[in-house]
């Protein structure tokens, strides 16, 4: 009965929400100003931790994309025949965009107006090749990309023209694991999901493997199932962001962290206490000003599998406190709802990577909608009308405000 | 909180009642059918197939040999095959008379050698599909041509999914369809608690675990209606008394696939590799010999030191030889850190062998540790290492851009065909490359 319970609260938020879809934009919220408060700021040794309740999240609220971000580019991909891509991950660097490898086709390098650069990278299990990759980064300024295979016990290592690097070997073998690359400091800093019987949590090392400081796992300790993740999202600059996500077997109350490297210290700095035992599935993505995160209800369908319901969304302003269930509406693409927003913030940027076909068809339907003005209806139109069906894809990027 | 749920109950029944009547049918069907049939025990006790012993694959070895494997050693034919582009990269590939039927997720098409591709007329989406990474979620069968396809319905308000196996009709009539058939109107569908992990006509398996911890203990195999029908035990490791949550470990890896539309497994902390011969049939065909480089399962979970152990870390199959890669820990971990501070841990590196069983020769050969592949002695074209296999056949792909760099034409009479291939190859295809 708890967990109907808890279902038909997450139901009431979405349906309130869904009731106010069909109005026009005056049914948009200008932010969270009238939001409760929904946190308190703890002190938890030398750090200020943002501890935000559950129960006090009442309010639901639709948000335009332009809140968060300024005003997006829209770059078309380059169409030449080896640059492209499937719909998936896109990191954004100041002068370029890497798309994510998935299956045989390879990261994909272009710059931020589209053009094609190299592949970085191959498919396979040969030297410098990958299968299933975790974690990646890009440094421009240093001519490098970084990727971080599964269970890997190494980072490839490239260059902007695609030219593999001697690898750096790590201290340990990560199962699941987000790192940083400092070269001027020639230091790596990896965070990883710490299951039981690792030494540490959170280390750094130099270029060779050896390594300098490290964190024990202590209370953060994983129980050893791969459901669970370790994310960072880098969305401040010099900032490594961590939310080690304790679903599996059972989900944990758990906390948004800084791996200060420098310093060797975890810091904490948000958590939201849950009204609900077990409490649901969640995940947690830091922007410049903003917390957000997601609740989503398990269902078991095996001995030993789940499948997690649709999530509810939810987002906290830093300083206030103040909170609400969201949605989030893309003001630039017709007021077009954005599934998964809380994962598409990444690098400092908003990401879209859309097929033209779909994209054509969704402003296709936000063309027929009474929401636009007249200038948006042109705007769209050009779009719409600039979008074939075997074009590479388009980036919708976006820079988060800060 | 009574209060405020009873509210709640009553605006989701208001909601319910007054907007979502189709919806509402959707789900009471989906369950309706879900809940037909309830599964039977098992029917048959395990029978142990062991009139051919085991083969032994020398990992030990093999270790400290180095030793190129052509091509030609394994497979005596070459095809080629544009399997589209980037957009639709090909997550899955099941033999067809004729040709290959591949998954560009979410479309199914069919590649013949000399025609254009034609599309399969299941019109799926994306979220129909099992992630990137599973395998397995095809069968296509020869004697009756038709192609099963192993699926899910996803309910978009609540998130959750039904699983099933649907038959498709056969093949001709699929391919001459002018209108699609969708995976909710399919005839025939079996549906499933969970995911199975490999499957036929026949029979699906799936694997289960020894109490309270992730590893394999062997497989359950079933029937279409979902009738549990066999339980075989796997012969690992003896694990001891462990805590429950104290199993995770890199040197676990397991894997399955079809030989001769035949199940086939391999089991974490187990040197033998088995074989379904039928539901109730188990057979063990390789015995993967580790030696002194062999971690035991008690060795693993006490934390042994791993430093000069080694482990499996992919296995395939064809006729004439089995695939491995095999990884060698370089590092100790005594102190649980791949130290290398630890100047006793300075005298070599961690490597990756990929490694061939030649089931002829009973020999395990080890290639050289900057290979990629094979030697493609067969027309010179890239090194071969699969990626994955179906029937008689083990196929590769790569974007085109890898095959017209990496590949010399010689002006070989054995490069012809390769040659015609590159020449009318646009830059944006990828290659399947299909050995038999």
């Amino acid at each position: 009965m708890k967990k109907v319970g808890n279902l038909i609260t997450g139901l009431l938020c979405l349906l309130s929400i869904v009731s106010c879809q069909s109005g026009n934009k005056s049914s948009f919220n200008n932010g969270l100003e009238d939001s409760p408060v929904v946190g308190t700021f703890v002190q938890v040794g030398d750090d200020q931790v943002l501890s935000c309740d559950q129960k006090l999240l009442t309010d639901s609220v639709h948000l335009l994309l332009t809140y968060l971000t300024e005003k997006p580019e829209i770059i078309h991909l380059d169409n030449r025949d080896e640059a492209l891509v499937s719909e998936g991950r896109v990191l954004a660097s100041d002068n370029y965009l890497l798309v994510w490898n998935n299956k045989q086709n390879p990261f994909k390098l272009f710059d931020r107006k589209g053009n094609f650069m190299t592949t970085i990278g191959a498919y396979g299990q040969g030297p410098n090749e990958y299968l299933n990759v975790y974690d990646a980064s890009i440094d421009e300024k240093n001519d490098r990309i970084y990727i971080l295979p599964w269970q890997s016990a190494q980072i490839l290592v490239y260059d902007l023209k695609g030219n593999p690097q001697p690898a750096i070997p790590l201290c340990l073998r990560v199962p699941k694991g987000t790192f940083h690359v400092d070269l001027q400091d020639s230091t790596v800093a990896v965070v990883l999901l710490p299951f039981k019987g690792l030494p540490a949590i959170a280390w750094t090392q130099d270029f060779q493997g050896n390594r300098k400081e490290f964190i024990e796992p202590g209370h953060l300790e994983a129980p050893q199932d791969f459901s669970n993740e370790v994310v960072s999202y880098n969305n401040m600059p010099g900032t490594f962001d961590v939310n080690i996500l304790y679903i599996m077997p059972t989900p944990r109350v758990d906390s948004l962290y800084h791996y200060d490297y420098q310093n060797n210290r975890l810091r904490p700095f948000f958590t939201l206490n849950f009204k609900e035992d077990p409490i649901p599935w969640h995940g947690y993505t830091e922007l410049p000003n903003h917390y957000m995160g997601d609740a989503s209800y398990p269902k078991q369908v095996s001995s030993t599998s789940f499948e997690s319901s649709s999530p509810n969304y939810y987002i906290i302003d830093k300083k206030t406190g103040k909170g609400a269930f969201f949605r989030l509406y893309n003001d630039y693409l017709g007021y077009t709802e954005i599934d998964w927003p809380i994962y598409s913030f990444h690098n400092g940027y908003f990401v879209q990577n859309m097929e033209p076909a779909n994209l054509k068809n969704t402003l296709e339907n936000a063309l027929k909608s009474n929401k636009l003005t007249e200038e948006e209806k042109a705007e769209l139109t050009t779009l719409a009308e600039s979008l074939h069906e075997n074009d590479n894809n388009i980036i919708l990027l976006a820079k988060l405000k800060q | 909180m009574k209060r405020n749920l009873s509210y709640s109950l009553f605006l989701v029944f208001l909601i319910l009642f007054t907007g979502c009547k189709q919806k509402e049918k959707e789900i009471i069907s989906s369950e309706t059918e879900e809940a037909a049939y309830q599964p039977a025990s098992p029917k048959y006790t395990a029978r142990h197939d062991h009139s051919t012993p085991a083969a032994k694959i020398d990992v030990e070895s093999a270790i400290s040999t180095s030793s190129p494997v052509r091509l030609s050693e394994v497979a005596s034919t070459i095809e080629y095959y544009q399997v589209g582009d980037d957009k639709y990269p090909v997550t899955e590939v099941v033999a067809v008379e004729g040709g290959f039927i591949a998954l560009n997720k979410p479309k199914l098409y069919l590649y013949r050698q000399g025609k254009k591709r034609k599309r399969v007329g299941l019109k799926t989406k994306y979220s129909n599909w099992r992630d990137n990474e599973s395998d397995n979620n095809l069968f296509y069968d020869k004697k009756t041509t038709r192609l099963y396809v192993q699926l899910k319905k996803l309910n978009p308000e609540t998130g959750y999914s039904t699983k099933y196996i649907g038959k498709l009709p056969p093949l001709d009539s699929v391919l001459a369809r002018v209108h699609y058939l969708y995976p909710d109107s399919l005839p025939n569908r079996r549906f499933l608690k969970n995911w199975v992990e490999i499957f036929t006509p026949e029979m699906s398996v799936g694997r289960f675990y020894y109490p309270g911890t992730g590893f394999d203990y062997g497989v359950n195999t079933f029937n279409l209606k979902g009738d549990t029908l066999c339980h075989f035990y796997f012969g690992i490791d003896s694990i001891g008394t462990i805590k429950s949550d104290n199993f995770y470990n890199f040197t676990l890896f397991h894997t399955s696939y079809l030989y001769d539309n035949k199940p086939t497994f391999s089991a974490t902390y187990c040197d033998t590799v088995y074989r379904l011969l039928d539901q109730q049939t188990i057979a063990p065909v390789y015995a993967i010999h580790l030696g002194k480089y062999k971690a035991p399962a008690t060795y693993v979970i006490n934390r042994g030191d791993k430093r000069n152990k080694a482990w499996v870390d992919n296995l395939r199959e064809n006729s004439q030889a089995v695939f491995l890669k095999v990884h060698r820990e370089g590092k100790s971990n005594k102190s649980g850190w791949l130290d290398n501070n630890d100047k006793q841990n300075q005298d070599f590196p961690s490597e990756d062998y990929l490694m061939v069983y030649l089931k002829n020769k009973r020999q395990t050969k080890a290639l050289p540790l900057t290979a990629r592949g094979m030697i493609n002695d067969l027309d010179g074209g890239l090194s071969f290492w699969p990626d994955g296999q179906t029937d008689e056949y083990m196929y590769m792909i790569r974007p085109a851009g890898e095959l017209k760099k990496g590949i010399k034409l010689t002006g070989s009479p054995k490069q012809e065909t390769l040659k015609n291939f590159l020449g009318d190859l646009p830059d944006n295809q990828n290659v399947m490359i299909v050995v038999k």
